[in-house]
């Protein structure tokens, strides 16, 4: 759980042109993820979401005079209101049931009374599924994803794409293994959300001009593939989850620190940024496709044990129709990650413009830094394993 | 340890190529390549066929998985990474005094695919296997796409895809395999049954990413648009080398991990990679593109390989293993000589070129050999081989054995072709200034020629090498 405030640390960097709120708010909403990632009642789960929440529909729109970011903000409010509506029903239908928001007490109700658990209990879980699938992006509930990441100020949407989807999986996780063990009421509901999740993200992504829509599809893609963790409860399946977020927030640090520098300095937000970075500047093609590469969870790379301990997970769990179905997945979403890879190599640049291409010292430090986590973590992955 | 050593050195001198710029780059490469082949010849010298798997090395890597770092090398192994490190010097060697363009990342990269070629070669470890197979694929990808034709992003684009598609089937297999309580992570423990259900799919899984890599017909369509369009270079690593990991998979992983889904579904793969033979071998007589005609004939060659290891006999094993040599030797001569011809007339349609014997005498005899090897002449390595398949498939079924041989005479008729085309003729405009081969070339094309016409006289030079594990492969597989 340091994790998060490390990732969060590392975010501040880029920041330095940003106002002091922003800190503020990113703090507070930090410390709603770190609520989630802890909470044993329903009542905290609730309190940690909107302080996750609240400051994010701030931050979101905190680059004022865009209208964009305005309008992402905005979307963002009312779908991110209407969720929690959703999620507050469901925990007040559970209070109904069982009579109680502890874990421990559902938790027990749902062990000695399995045989006559109630409509309301199951519509309950439900509707706290549909908020909780709304918070992490998962279809059918990502709508909202790739407008108002690519609204938002980028240095919020590596937040929201890395701190709050851990928090969000992590909150995700803790609600299925610790509220409710052993309840088949979902299986099925979440085979079928994660399958579409998968196939939503990775189509979506392949028909994705500008860069920052390209990621938002592939981040609700990669929550398709955390939701399978998320599905194959184990005691093994949180540690999954966060090799699996750990991975994915290192590759894509890198690939919006980059973006964030093309955009400021360039001027141009789709796929032709890249073009032709191998011959401009052979250290930042070499590391983003590092994180490309991690991302389609190529061997070597902290990608392919964040996908394959998953997978293995899933597979000892019986289920295989999900395992193929994701591989399958990681086929569609080579094409679009090659896709900037070729850009970066065997395309021509854009205009060169050689004072443009090159990094703060502190920004190349932190790509640095992930990219050698990446490979440190793709080498060593059972290192990693044993600090949970 | 030697097997640690084989792997790391052409990494590491890679990695430190992309790094380098300069002239003395490509030496350095050359250096590296030709310690790994001292390192080879000194391990083959020490080796003993009859002792199963040697110079082995152990690391624990994630042991709660059961995954270790796990290399070996038994007879099949060493067949494999001589060829591997006898073709990379030569690859390197016949590039040198080209002009191309950060040549000295050209040959990092063949380098690295070098290292991860044996990682493939010698891995007894499902995953370590899988790591290596996807490395592979990964610099070979940048070799095609970054130098080559004009439509090589496309193609290069699908080649990646298609394959990395198989390698993921193969990946869910062997996490299956992993996930199930079956302990087969290394290769000296495969003796499991497993439920014929589970069987079938481990073998799909696996077999569709040897038939891709392959390619058995019909996973070929990525083929002839890759070789077509890739640099020399490439197209010399994926020919001669890289497409031998999928045949070699079948014969270390697919056979023994599956025995009884391989027997039944062994029809069914027979019938299509004949169908790919015969289809390959009609398209390459009309083909007048010299790297196309190139492409087609070693599909029409690799597949008979493939037929010949599902016969399940051990004259077609034997056959096969050796055959998968030669055809690398074979095929990296032929597409060194297509390049030489291609750089020197400036037209890749044989029908353009013409009377290049007459100005180019030391590249015509040598085309000549390796033309003559291509159709399997006796005294060529390539009548061993095929004989051996062919008496393989012979024992498996008359009248399937009967329609592939037509492939033989199909095959006389491009090769010839190409040679007729290509060589004799009249000389004309794009020809007239061809000049003889330079030194590097002719030292390529030469040993070429020579591994060929030894091993066609002394087969059992190499043949003993492999045939003990093939034969102890086969026994305990008696079920197959």
């Amino acid at each position: 759980m340091g994790l998060v405030f490390l990732l969060s640390e590392k975010n501040m960097n880029y920041a330095s042109k940003y106002k002091e709120d922003v800190y503020g708010l990113m703090i507070f909403s930090t410390i709603g993820g770190l609520m989630l990632l802890s909470y044993a009642n329903l009542v905290t789960l609730f309190l940690g979401i909107e302080t996750l929440s609240i400051p994010l529909y701030v931050l979101v729109g905190s680059k004022k005079s865009d209208l964009k970011s305005n309008e992402a903000a905005m979307k963002y409010f009312i779908m991110g209101s209407f969720a929690t509506c959703f999620l507050l029903l469901g925990m007040a239908l559970i209070y109904g049931a069982v009579g109680s928001f502890d874990f421990r007490e559902i938790a027990l109700q749902c062990y000695t009374d399995a045989g006559r658990v109630n409509s309301l209990f199951e519509m309950g879980i439900l509707f706290l599924l549909f908020g909780m699938i709304f918070k992490v992006s998962a279809a059918p509930f990502h709508f909202w994803t790739p407008d108002v990441y690519e609204g938002a100020p980028s240095i919020i949407t590596v937040f929201m794409a890395t701190v709050v989807k851990i928090a969000g999986f992590g909150a995700l996780a803790r609600l299925l293994r610790g509220g409710f063990p052993d309840s088949i009421l979902f299986v099925n509901f979440l085979w079928i959300i994660a399958v579409l999740t998968m196939t939503v993200g990775n189509l979506g992504a392949t028909q994705q001009k500008s860069i920052k829509r390209l990621l938002a599809f592939s981040s609700i893609a990669h929550a398709g593939v955390m939701m399978i963790a998320v599905l194959a409860v184990s005691k093994a399946s949180m540690t999954n989850v966060f090799i699996y977020l750990l991975a994915y927030s290192l590759a894509t640090i890198i690939l919006f620190t980059l973006f964030m520098h093309f955009a400021d300095k360039k001027g141009l937000s789709d796929i032709s940024s890249f073009n032709g970075l191998g011959k401009t500047n052979p250290f930042l093609a070499a590391t983003s496709t590092l994180a490309l590469l991690s991302l389609a969870g190529i061997p070597i790379t902290a990608g392919f044990f964040g996908k394959y301990y998953i997978f293995y997970n899933a597979m000892n769990q019986g289920y295989i129709w999900l395992v193929i179905l994701g591989l399958l997945n990681s086929a569609i979403a080579i094409y679009y990650y090659l896709g900037i890879i070729i850009a970066m190599y065997f395309k021509e640049p854009v205009e060169m413009k050689s004072e443009t291409d090159d990094l703060p010292f502190l920004h190349k430090l932190v790509i640095a830094g992930c990219a050698i986590g990446i490979i440190l973590i793709g080498i060593y992955p059972n290192r990693l394993m044993m600090l949970f | 340890m030697i097997s640690l050593l084989l792997i790391l050195l052409p990494i590491l001198t890679g990695s430190l190529l992309l790094l380098l710029k300069g002239k003395g780059s490509i030496w350095l490469a050359l250096i590296s390549a030709m310690a790994e082949l001292g390192i080879t010849i000194y391990a083959l010298l020490n080796f003993d066929p009859l002792g199963g798997f040697q110079y082995v090395w152990d690391y624990a890597w994630i042991p709660d998985l059961g995954m270790a770092w796990s290399f070996g090398v038994d007879g099949v192994s060493m067949v494999m990474l001589l060829l591997t490190n006898i073709l990379i010097p030569l690859i390197i060697l016949s590039q040198i005094g080209r002009k191309i363009e950060n040549h000295h990342a050209l040959v990092g990269l063949a380098l690295i695919m070098q290292g991860a070629l044996i990682g493939v070669f010698t891995a007894m470890d499902t995953i370590v296997f899988y790591v290596f197979w996807e490395l592979a694929l990964i610099p070979v990808y940048f070799i095609a796409g970054l130098w080559g034709g004009q439509e090589r992003i496309k193609a290069t684009l699908k080649f990646f895809i298609y394959t990395l598609f198989g390698s993921l089937l193969m990946l869910a297999a062997f996490v299956f395999l992993l996930g199930s309580d079956i302990i087969i992570n290394q290769l000296d423990g495969i003796s499991l049954i497993l439920s014929h259900k589970v069987e079938m799919f481990i073998f799909w899984g696996i077999f569709m990413a040897f038939a891709i890599k392959i390619p058995i017909f019909p996973f070929h369509s990525w083929q002839p648009e890759t070789y077509t369009q890739s640099s020399t270079t490439g197209t010399m690593l994926l020919s001669g080398i890289m497409l031998k990991m999928g045949l070699y998979g079948i014969l270390r992983w697919l056979i023994p991990l599956a025995p009884n889904a391989s027997a039944f579904y062994a029809n069914l793969i027979i019938t299509l990679s004949i169908i790919g033979v015969l289809y390959a071998s009609i398209i390459a007589i009309k083909q007048n593109n010299i790297k196309r005609l190139l492409a087609f004939s070693s599909m029409a060659h690799v597949g008979l390989i493939a037929i010949a290891f599902f016969t399940g006999t051990l004259a077609g094993w034997q056959g096969g293993v050796f055959q998968m040599f030669t055809h690398g030797i074979n095929v990296v001569g032929l597409f060194l000589v297509a390049d030489i011809l291609i750089e020197k007339t400036g037209v890749t349609d044989i029908r353009k070129m013409g009377g290049i014997a007459s100005n180019a005498p030391k590249l015509a005899i040598l085309f000549l050999l390796l033309v003559l090897g291509s159709v399997a002449l006796p005294l060529t390595d390539s009548f061993v081989g095929e004989f051996l398949m062919f008496s393989g498939l012979f024992k498996w079924n008359m009248w399937a054995m009967i329609i592939t041989g037509t492939s033989v005479i199909f095959s006389a008729v491009y090769m010839l072709r190409l040679y007729q085309k290509t060589m004799f003729g009249v000389v004309n405009e794009n020809t007239k200034n061809v000049t003889d081969i330079s030194w590097n070339e002719l030292l390529v094309l030469s040993i070429c020629s020579g591994i060929m016409l030894f091993l066609g006289i002394f087969p059992n030079a190499l043949m003993q090498v492999s045939n003990p594990v093939l034969e102890q492969i086969l026994s305990n597989f008696s079920r197959f």
